[in-house]
């Protein structure tokens, strides 16, 4: 466990309320995103989360955590998210997942997928108001440019100046997560500029 | 002198929004397919992008509906209402009176404390004696268990392992036996019993250490992460002696020893502990552990002593706990790793 989560953890583990409502919010959207990676149904992945959130409340003095507090938390997570699937499998295609469930040793490189794409989220969220708007109208409303420009009274070119800027931010993501190291050097030269 | 922020602007992105968007007219396909054909970093990037694109940002939707406020809410009133989220001001006390009422608490701890007399009396007999019957630990899938030994040593019985412990056990031996899966052993060394695990056909005696055996139907690994230990086929009494840092497989089928290389992700999974141990020595480890080339940059610094636990870290994440622990730094050259001492910088 890094220090920080040995500190949260004993702090659980004291019954410190404060300490486990900041753990929760903090990671909350990351487990439910994972969570919803199987059910689909944004109910029922909250549920979860929070089930395997009151268990280790609960049991915070049984349990022994060895390695790392969230990579527990996570493999509850997926292991509850895989027995709710197999409950309500009336849909044979989500069994696919069951049967595509990687091996403990890309339980790692998962997590990781995972916590990037939270990243790219968050630095969505901070793009500017007209360019998130723009940049969600392209994505994932699948509108064309030249609707995009219509509906909001702007050029085409300024409609890709936004989705360029956009992308540019997720790039820094990338390069951060260590995913793009042929840009690296970019970003070096920028940082001493 | 090329200016990175050109670099970056220097990209067609008039092309790259309109190719994900797939609205590139012919003009521009055939531009944009110049772009692409001109280096492997422009088609990697190009790569990189869509796939976020389409895949990492399916998921959007979902985030956004994440809600952690709310959802805090709805798990803070089943705390409540089942009884183990009580009051701020007094927690403890709380917790045991949503469950049993308000005087149970001094007849609680009346009785948590008699029963860890009890447990004291129970373990000092069981210790002193050592005639404790012999007992049998075993794990179900995804579960672990941590024992400690009555020599002061330590297993970590990973999941889907059985273990025997030895009735005589630290009296005239310490004799384990592993029937199979996968345990972690953390040994203090007693230099006139000489810690044992035994397995059908061979046996491992080790001198201090903590090491990793992994039995399947078919081979015996042995991981040894600090001090050294004695792998024995019980058969013609051959033996092989593992340093820190090295590996060993017994082929059961084959019966013979056989090198084992460790791959990264097997890396990850293990329990690297270091104590007052020398910088050479853990790096030379970590070297054989991870496959990579650790150089240190100043011979003064091989002298440096690091305790830490190095457990589920990756490789990176380990360079980067002992650097921060003895106040170095790392750098990456040509696929080498280089440690140096860390110049304060000014800034």
């Amino acid at each position: 466990m890094s220090p920080e989560e040995e500190q949260t953890w004993s702090a659980i583990q004291q019954k410190d309320q404060q300490a486990f409502e900041t753990y929760y919010k903090k990671h909350y959207t990351y487990f439910f995103v994972c969570a919803s990676k199987f059910l689909k149904d944004t109910g029922q992945a909250q549920e979860i989360v929070n089930d395997v959130f009151m268990k280790i409340w609960e049991d915070s003095g049984k349990i022994n955590i060895e390695f790392s507090l969230k990579s527990y938390i996570y493999r509850a997570i997926i292991n509850r998210s895989l027995n709710a699937l197999e409950k309500n499998n009336k849909e044979r295609e989500n069994q696919n997942e069951l049967s595509r469930r990687p091996e403990e040793a890309f339980e790692l490189r998962e997590m990781e997928e995972n916590e990037l794409k939270i990243k790219l989220y968050s630095a969505i969220d901070q793009l500017p108001e007209q360019c998130q708007k723009v940049f969600k109208m392209s994505r994932f409303e699948e509108l064309k440019q030249q609707e995009i420009a219509n509906q909001l009274g702007i050029s085409i070119k300024t409609v890709k100046n936004h989705i360029t800027l956009a992308l540019k931010k997720l790039t820094v993501v990338l390069v951060e997560a260590g995913r793009l190291p042929l840009l690296i050097t970019i970003i070096i030269d920028i940082l001493f500029k | 002198m090329m200016n990175a922020q050109t670099k970056y602007d220097d990209l067609p992105w008039d092309l790259i929004v309109s190719a994900l968007q797939g609205e590139l007219s012919a003009g521009e396909e055939i531009k944009f397919q110049q772009w692409l054909a001109f280096s492997l970093e422009n088609r990697q990037y190009f790569v990189q992008l869509q796939q976020i694109w389409k895949d990492e940002l399916a998921d959007y939707m979902v985030y956004r509906e994440a809600d952690e406020m709310k959802a805090w809410d709805s798990l803070a009133s089943r705390m409540k209402n089942s009884g183990v989220l009580g009051g701020v001001r007094d927690k403890e006390i709380g917790v045991i009176k949503g469950v049993f009422g308000s005087t149970i608490p001094l007849i609680k701890r009346i009785m948590a404390v008699a029963a860890v007399f009890i447990l004291i009396l129970g373990g000092g007999w069981w210790y002193l004696s050592g005639r404790f019957s012999q007992s049998l630990y075993q794990t179900s899938l995804n579960e672990q268990k941590k024992i400690s030994l009555p020599d002061g040593s330590t297993v970590l019985l990973k999941s889907q392992s059985s273990l025997q412990i030895e009735g005589s056990f630290n009296k005239a031996s310490r004799t384990l036996v592993l029937a199979n899966g996968e345990a972690y052993f953390e040994v203090i060394h007693q230099e006139k019993l000489p810690f044992i695990v035994e397995m059908d056909d061979a046996r491992i005696m080790d001198m201090g250490t903590s090491f990793t055996v992994k039995k399947t139907i078919d081979s015996i690994k042995v991981i040894v992460y600090s001090g050294k230990v004695s792998f024995i086929k019980k058969e013609t009494g051959e033996t092989r002696e593992i340093a820190a840092g090295s590996s060993l497989c017994f082929n059961i089928k084959r019966h013979n020893f056989e090198k084992i290389r460790l791959s990264n992700p097997e890396f990850s999974n293990n329990y690297l502990k270091f104590e007052n141990t020398p910088l050479s020595e853990v790096v030379a480890v970590l070297e054989k552990v991870s496959g990579n080339k650790i150089v240190l940059n100043d011979t003064g610094i091989s002298q440096k002593r690091l305790t830490a636990h190095l457990g589920s870290e990756t490789f990176e994440n380990s360079l980067n706990v002992i650097c921060s622990s003895l106040n170095l730094e790392y750098s990456k050259k040509n696929g080498t790793y280089i440690l140096t001492k860390k110049v304060n910088s000014l800034h």
